[in-house]
């Protein structure tokens, strides 16, 4: 991850992140449509704050300890969520941070810890584009009230103010299977020559 | 003496009306329908004619005519939105490729029949098909169309026009019944076409005989045939466990060739998930334009029958002699490659046993 800086292309990024990237999908998958059902057998009013603490809390639970798919770099690694008030969804990637908010755009930075997260460099300092190592990113989820209509982004901030170097939809997961069928060669008989052949025409003439 | 009968299954055949066929050789209607019909018999001018308006040979107008497979209760089973004439040109297609099976067959071993006749639940039904086609009871069927071409079914690849996706039915031929599933070509949905093939398999095995049975239940057997073959709940109990997803939806799609959306509501046919459950997945389906198109890289690729070919290849060589081939079924060999590229070639030809291998998409 050392040569990914602010100004990579995102889809390079996406592309380098997706063994983290997948197991954030399908757990925000599993958790979203499951928090809106308790809420509703619960009788539960519904409210943004409660839902989005539900789901942060099963997220965790579901990728804390998780295998990553090693389909994509031939490397084996664990999830490990780092321990947050509140349930807040934070990971690290080889050398990147990523956090998981709820919400189409980056929050504001209200805290010191924040202000560090997006900065990327020191803070104080306008990190230079071209050179600047990318260390944090966020994955921005949202859907509506009764939990449908899910869309995750991938977001690279730039600085405290919540303004980012760039932002990406996250394609789901069920496109980037890759089916790979063996081969076969090419074959002069196959499997009907038992079931088919022992007539007297069965020498054919060929054209 | 066969000549008007044949007339009209040339013209059948090509989809033509006795008004079209007129127009098309300058004459009347009622000129047609008196030849087609023998109570008159036509002039050599004529014969040409109906050569240039059908294209085929003149030898095929000599011939006896071909077995006709009986329309009623295709008719029966029809969607309700296909027109009548529509499914008539259908099926007279269908003897027209059956009549070549038929030509080759008479030189070839013949391949028993290993479709059985089950009247009970679909269920149970499938159990039975699994067990007489050498299938194991819970395992995916990797190549449909070539497990059933193996147990005597015969399949005929229609031409692909709106309103037309499968029928099937049992020929009588000689002193046997032969089973014969026609389904529409030109097609990418892998998927629906094994959905297709499983439903009229289930025709095939449940309604051989007559039933006092609605068209819809009858209908709803078929689909629950079809789905209890291609997802048998054995194996649905132990892979669907909730909490289902998109993706691991997705990943079962290649595996078990049908769709995600056939999955999801077999989930819910099973009580493996809730309606609300299915509702959100269908949703999520929605929302990911999947009900529309579901993503490509999981498209299951659409079988293609084999029997057909083999048995030319086997009586007229490999490569196909289409001359000698031509000079037997009297079909013009342009015609004839036409038809066989719905149909494998060696090359093409993939063995049961070979396994489909998923993984992601590894990074650029």
């Amino acid at each position: 991850m050392d040569h990914l800086t602010l100004a990579s292309d995102p889809d390079e990024v996406l592309q380098a992140v997706r063994p983290i990237l997948q197991p954030i999908y399908e757990a925000l998958e599993t958790s979203v449509p499951k928090a809106a059902q308790i809420i509703t057998e619960q009788g539960w009013q519904n409210n943004a704050m409660l839902f989005s603490h539900l789901v942060r809390a099963d997220v965790k639970a579901r990728l804390h300890g998780r295998k990553c798919p090693i389909e994509f770099d031939d490397i084996s690694r664990e999830v490990v969520m780092d321990s947050i008030c509140n349930d807040g969804l934070s990971t690290n990637f080889e050398d990147i941070t990523l956090k998981v908010f709820k919400g189409v755009v980056l929050p504001r930075a209200t805290s010191s810890q924040r202000e560090s997260f997006y900065q990327h460099t020191l803070p104080g300092i306008e990190p230079d584009m071209e050179t600047a190592r990318l260390r944090s990113l966020v994955v921005l989820w949202d859907c509506d009230v009764e939990g449908a209509n899910l869309k995750i982004f991938l977001c690279c901030p730039r600085d405290k103010t919540g303004i980012f170097a760039w932002r990406e939809v996250v394609a789901h997961p069920s496109a980037w299977i890759v089916v790979s069928r063996t081969e076969s060669s090419a074959r002069v008989s196959d499997d009907f020559d038992e079931l088919l052949q022992g007539t007297d025409e069965s020498e054919g003439m060929g054209e | 003496m066969f000549l008007g009968e044949r007339i009209r299954q040339a013209r059948e055949i090509r989809g033509l009306t006795q008004e079209e066929l007129a127009n098309r050789i300058g004459c009347s209607q009622a000129l047609v329908a008196q030849i087609e019909a023998g109570f008159k018999m036509p002039n050599n001018d004529f014969v040409e004619s109906v050569v240039d308006a059908t294209e085929f040979p003149i030898t095929f107008l000599n011939e006896p005519p071909h077995p006709e497979f009986g329309i009623a209760e295709i008719l029966l089973r029809a969607q309700r939105t296909a027109k009548r004439r529509e499914i008539l040109n259908t099926v007279r297609y269908a003897e027209h490729i059956h009549a070549i099976y038929a030509s080759i067959a008479a030189k070839l071993k013949h391949i028993p029949v290993r479709i059985p006749e089950v009247v009970d639940s679909p269920k149970e039904a499938v159990k039975q098909v699994r067990k007489s086609l050498g299938l194991e009871p819970n395992a995916p069927v990797a190549d449909l169309t070539n497990v059933l071409e193996r147990a005597g079914v015969r399949f005929v690849i229609l031409p692909p026009l709106p309103g037309r996706d499968a029928f099937c039915i049992w020929l009588r031929a000689d002193d046997e019944e032969i089973p014969i599933v026609a389904v529409a070509g030109g097609r990418e949905d892998g998927d629906r076409y094994r959905l297709s093939v499983g439903h009229e398999l289930g025709h095939l095995v449940m309604h051989r005989s007559f039933l006092r049975k609605s068209n819809k239940e009858v209908e709803e057997e078929a689909w629950a045939f079809a789905a209890e073959l291609l997802l048998p709940e054995g194996a649905m109990r132990d892979e669907l466990i909730p909490p289902l997803t998109i993706t691991t939806l997705a990943r079962m799609k290649p595996r078990w060739g049908v769709s995600i959306a056939a999955l999801i509501r077999r989930a819910y046919e099973l009580n493996i998930v809730t309606k609300r459950q299915y509702h959100y997945l269908s949703h999520q389906m929605s929302a990911l334009g999947y009900k529309t198109r579901e993503p490509k890289n999981v498209d299951v690729p659409v079988e293609k029958p084999r029997l057909l070919r083999k048995m030319a290849e086997i009586i007229y060589g490999n490569p196909i002699n289409f001359d000698r081939f031509s000079a037997d079924t009297k079909i013009s060999a342009s015609e004839l490659r036409t038809i066989l590229r719905d149909y494998q070639e060696a090359k093409e030809y993939m063995p049961i046993s070979e396994k489909k291998v998923i993984r992601f998409q590894p990074r650029r």
